[in-house]
């Protein structure tokens, strides 16, 4: 390092050694966004790595999969595919989520039960075939291990080594898996150690797991690998061609990307709220590093009069940024995994929204996300220190050398323009379509709606200051003189106000809103006042034709709807959606309906959720055709329905059309009126007496209610936490500034202690002016966080979710909220002013001391 | 009236092994109304912190001050700042107006802090005295160094103290506007029948007073 700079380096880098504290904030508040960053990209990384593990052990060496819908469909496209020139090896899978009965199943979940051919899987998924030492004992694990006396046995069952660990079971041990309302019993035969440490799942022979799970005929999967020199890609056509309808064809990437998908829209917008708490910490940086510059106005000037060039200035204020970034990255990283690896531990890898169930993922290094956050948490610091560093640069050295006049700073980035264009940006902006399904242009919105309030703020302050009466005490009136004279310098910490206010309160109106249509939807979709069921979707548990006459039979029921789920392929690029056959009344009461039409007479009138609306374009009267039972139908449109329960969309079919179609009469979920008079309990025992006790669930609607709006709760816990980090950050913002403003002020304080002002009364006109500016960034904060909402409801939420809500303003909460933030900003206001009067009040007057 | 009684001012040592400094030592001074005088001394002779016990902003080691009878020593921090929001004025060597109030601001002041009403023509009236009767509206950045110690002198007039205490009042000024802003001090203070204590380095300025005092390394105040 030449001389020249190892002085600059001190003038400008030494500060933040011989003054840790003064960029301590700032450093934290990076520390913490980065973290946050960190954890969400390795906690993903880590949950898919894992499912991606997961799908690769079943699919194993196979070069296509076959799939379908959960339900499965017809085993004869086996030996079909198995004739196939380009074909050769099929291996026939039947995958089940089989719920575990008695001790194993009391912590809930369900087990990834895979019927295989062992003969068939043996060459293509050799993970799933248990080791020679537990089968036959005789040489390496082909099929010949395969002929081992018990993986045939129809009593079965080889567990992976984390199934094992999580139900609490080993070799030898019996474990009972629910088959309709019924059980089937099987033996541990061994375990499966070639099975990764995260996978949950089970292998049996797939005859046993068709017969014991009564699914005699039906296979949910087909794996393939190809001849030597045949063409995936014209293999992957022509086979698609001739698979009948709802059964697609797909690369076990194309099958990883699929599964991926599942669970992105959430990642993504988990990602986002990590994000804010960077965006927070920018605006933090933004603050302090506006002050420091205000207070560094003459040493800077100086050093510009000594010969620094303008862009020298910027360039060393921007590698103070820079450094600031650095160090908070430098924390905020190892933090970051330590709480990724303590979310893994406590909440799982899809952070609580249950996308990767049976997937328990080991904490895995994410080498692009931590880079990318340490290079956001290095790019926000240098962002806030961008503005003040361009102000530091155009500030005239002569003036800025004569003291006093600090007032002037940022006062030319009062102008309006930049701001209204970026809002005007995000106005046009935010109507346009999703890009790969994700609301690219409703996060930029945001970001240009939170840049543009900012910009604007100035010219807020300077139009709401000016309209202020000055009051007759002297130090109220000072209070607003000051804000009134040096509106700009107001801003400085009105911005992380409302940056914070911003996004905390725009997260608490959208979630508010979300909570509140949910309460509403719930109470809507559950009309009946018990509700029974043997299994959720694609689980093994079921009712049949004689336990739903059972069903009927039970004394003081007034009205019974009997619901089946099932699950439809429309698209392989997307996943299942799901299809519930339900008594579908004329009027379609029965679901939250947004929109409807008549059913032309002779047509089958479905009724879709908005994210069919969405992912599959259908509309209202449309005519589509569904793949139901390996032939397709056609069906009409006729309503559009609210459902939160599924994302990836849903379609209402009514329970007598379903069965005429497919001929399934087997239900999962049943819903019960109870006669005039009759008791609940006594019904629910009546019903328990008919059926067996451990494989049904019965509960009221308000118990329904209470644990969905739980998990809801659970769900958006996180952003609970965020939102906190957020206000955090934002008081912190305040009074780092405040703090710095007081300290460039203390001459101004010391004048007026010797014209007479006393110490209480200077506090008190700190805290007059920490409060106005308070208000000031309230008030803008939720105004653009009301906005903000508004983008996040019915843009971010529902390109993302495929949900529309209605709009909730909690009134009271908000109000609750910004009066916290004005008292907080208020406390920190007279704490900067009691740190800045203990320096001598007449010391900071004298010039020749 | 203004009283320094046997006023002595000890600094603490600055290291163990050093004995406290006896900054000054035994101050009587006795000024009345209409007195004029400037206190002359080397750097770091005390002259500043003599100024600062005079005012109350610092707390005599031994002795006492008097203004109108009262004895500063005997008032709490807050009755002092009271006694000297309206008993006394202040000019600064950097003027230290606010700058973001005007001019007129600046110099009402010390009159909104006294309640003294009406405001507004005291202060054009203060303002006219120091020949800044046009610049009323202006923002301290707009003005010359000159201008603002006039600002300065107005504020520290407007509400008739009975103390005026101006430390290097024209130490950064050059020397044609250093004179014309002493011999507005003088006539201000005069006209006012305030007593003026002027602490300065510079002969010129000194000049301006009635009687020179010099604060001599002894920490005595004897005359020049």
């Amino acid at each position: 390092m030449s001389g020249m700079r190892a002085v600059l380096a001190h003038a400008f880098l030494g500060h933040l050694v011989q003054q840790p504290g003064r960029a301590l904030m700032s450093v934290l508040a990076l520390a913490l966004g980065v973290a946050l960053g960190v954890a969400v990209s390795v906690v993903n990384r880590s949950a898919l790595d894992e499912f991606g593990r997961g799908l690769r052990t079943v699919s194993g060496q196979a070069d296509i999969e076959v799939r379908g819908a959960r339900g499965g469909f017809d085993e004869s496209l086996y030996p079909q595919l198995a004739q196939r020139p380009e074909v050769e090896t099929v291996s026939p899978l039947l995958e089940i989520d089989a719920k575990p009965l008695g001790a194993a199943g009391e912590g809930g979940g369900a087990l990834k039960l895979i019927g295989l051919d062992v003969f068939r899987a043996a060459s293509l998924s050799v993970a799933l075939i248990p080791p020679p030492a537990q089968g036959t004992g005789r040489g390496e694990r082909t099929a010949e291990s395969a002929r081992a006396p018990g993986l045939l046995d129809e009593d079965t069952l080889y567990l992976s080594p984390a199934a094992a660990q999580r139900f609490g079971l080993a070799s030898g041990d019996a474990i009972a898996l629910q088959s309709g309302v019924g059980s089937a019993r099987f033996r541990i035969g061994g375990l499966l150690p070639a099975v990764g440490a995260g996978q949950m799942l089970a292998v049996t022979d797939i005859a046993t797991a068709q017969w014991r799970f009564e699914r005699l005929g039906v296979l949910t999967r087909i794996d393939l690998r190809l001849r030597e020199g045949v063409d995936a890609a014209s293999a992957l056509r022509a086979i698609g061609a001739d698979l009948p309808p709802g059964v697609f064809v797909a690369t076990p990437a194309q099958a990883e990307s699929q599964a991926a998908r599942l669970s992105r829209a959430y990642r993504v917008n988990l990602t986002m709220l990590a994000l804010i708490a960077l965006v927070t910490g920018a605006f933090l940086v933004f603050s302090a590093q506006a002050v420091n510059v205000v207070r560094r106005r003459a040493e800077l000037a100086f050093l510009r009069a000594a010969g620094i060039t303008r862009g020298a200035l910027v360039r060393w204020l921007l590698l103070e940024g820079a450094l600031i970034g650095a160090l908070g990255s430098l924390i905020g990283v190892p933090v970051g995994y330590a709480l990724a690896a303590l979310a893994l531990r406590l909440i799982g890898g899809d952070l609580g929204a249950g996308y990767f169930q049976g997937a328990a993922p080991a904490l895995a290094f994410d080498p692009w996300g931590t880079t990318g956050f340490v290079a956001l948490g290095i790019a926000a610091a240098m962002a806030g220190s961008a503005a003040p560093a361009i102000e530091a640069a155009r500030s005239d050295p002569a003036l800025a050398l004569k003291s006093g006049d600090a007032a002037d700073s940022f006062a030319r980035f009062g102008p309006v323009a930049p701001g209204l264009l970026c809002l005007s940006a995000a106005l046009a902006i935010v109507w346009l379509p999703p890009i790969g399904g994700l609301p690219v242009f409703g996060y930029a919105a945001i970001a240009l709606l939170l840049i543009g309030s900012v910009l604007i703020l100035p010219r807020l302050a300077r139009l709401l200051f000016a309209r202020l009466p000055t009051p007759r005490a002297p130090w109220l009136a000072l209070a607003v003189l000051q804000l009134r004279g040096a509106p700009h310098l107001a801003t400085l910490g009105a911005a992380g106000v409302l940056a914070a206010v911003a996004l905390a309160g725009a997260m608490a109106i959208m979630v508010g809103s979300f909570r509140q249509s949910v309460d509403v939807w719930l109470s809507q979709v559950l009309p009946a006042d018990l509700y029974l069921r043997a299994s959720r979707a694609g689980e093994s548990g079921h009712f049949d034709t004689a336990e739903q006459v059972a069903i009927q039979s039970t004394p003081g029921l007034a009205r019974i709807d009997f619901l089946r789920h099932q699950s439809l392929l429309l698209d392989p690029a997307l996943p299942q959606v799901a299809l519930i056959a339900r008594p579908l009344t004329a009027d379609r009461a029965a679901l939250p309906l947004l929109a409807s039409v008549t059913v032309p007479a002779g047509s089958i009138g479905v009724l879709a959720s908005e994210a069919m609306q969405d992912l599959y374009g259908w509309q209202l009267g449309q005519r589509v055709r569904l793949p139901l039972a390996g032939r397709e139908i056609e069906v009409v449109v006729a309503g559009i329905w609210r459902d939160y329960a599924r994302q990836h969309g849903a379609v209402a079919i009514d329970l007598a059309t379903y069965r005429t179609q497919t001929g399934d009469m087997r239900v999962n979920d049943v819903g019960l009126w109870l006669a005039p008079g009759a008791d609940t309990a006594q019904v629910a025992r009546a019903l328990r007496a008919r059926l067996p006790a451990d494989s049904i669930e019965l509960a009221e609607p308000g118990e329904i209610r209470k644990i969905s709006l739980g998990i809801f709760d659970r769900t958006f816990a996180v952003t609970y936490a965020l939102e906190a980090v957020a206000v955090a950050i934002g008081i912190a913002g305040v009074a780092a500034s405040f703090a710095a403003l007081a300290a460039a002020r203390r001459r101004e304080f010391g004048v007026l202690r010797h014209i007479g002002l006393t110490r209480g009364e200077i506090a008190r006109m700190l805290g007059a002016e920490g409060a106005l500016v308070a208000v000031l960034g309230v008030l803008t904060g939720l105004a653009t966080g009301t906005a903000i909402s508004l983008i996040l409801i019915h843009v971010v939420n529902r390109q993302s979710f495929h949900w529309s809500m209605e709009l909730v303003l909690p009134w009271g909460t908000l109000a609750l909220f910004g009066s916290a933030i004005t008292l907080l900003a208020t406390a920190a206001a007279v704490l900067s002013a009691r740190a800045a009067m203990q320096v001598d009040a007449v010391r900071a007057v004298r010039e020749d001391w | 009236m203004l009283r320094l009684v046997d006023l002595s001012k000890t600094l603490p040592a600055l290291q163990p092994d050093l004995p406290p400094r006896e900054l000054l030592r035994g101050i009587d001074l006795d000024l009345a109304a209409g007195d004029y005088v400037a206190i002359m001394g080397e750097s770091g002779c005390g002259k500043s912190t003599l100024l600062n016990l005079i005012a109350g902003l610092d707390r005599p080691s031994g002795g006492h001050v008097e203004l109108d009878g009262r004895n500063l020593s005997a008032l709490d921090d807050n009755g002092v700042t009271r006694l000297r929001a309206a008993r006394m004025g202040f000019v600064f060597q950097a003027f230290h107006v606010l700058p973001h109030l005007t001019v007129a601001q600046n110099v009402a002041l010390p009159l909104a802090l006294n309640r003294i009403e009406p405001i507004e023509p005291r202060v054009h009236e203060m303002l006219a005295a120091v020949d800044l009767a046009a610049r009323a509206g202006s923002r301290p950045r707009e003005l010359s160094g000159g201008e603002l110690q006039r600002v300065a002198i107005a504020r520290a007039l407007v509400h008739r103290p009975a103390l005026v205490l101006a430390d290097e009042p024209t130490g950064n000024l050059d020397p044609e506007t250093a004179e014309r802003i002493l011999a507005l001090l003088r006539e201000s203070v005069v006209a006012h029948q305030a007593i003026g204590i002027l602490v300065t380095h510079s002969h010129a300025a000194a000049a301006s007073a009635d009687r020179v005092l010099r604060l001599g390394r002894d920490g005595r105040l004897e005359p020049a």
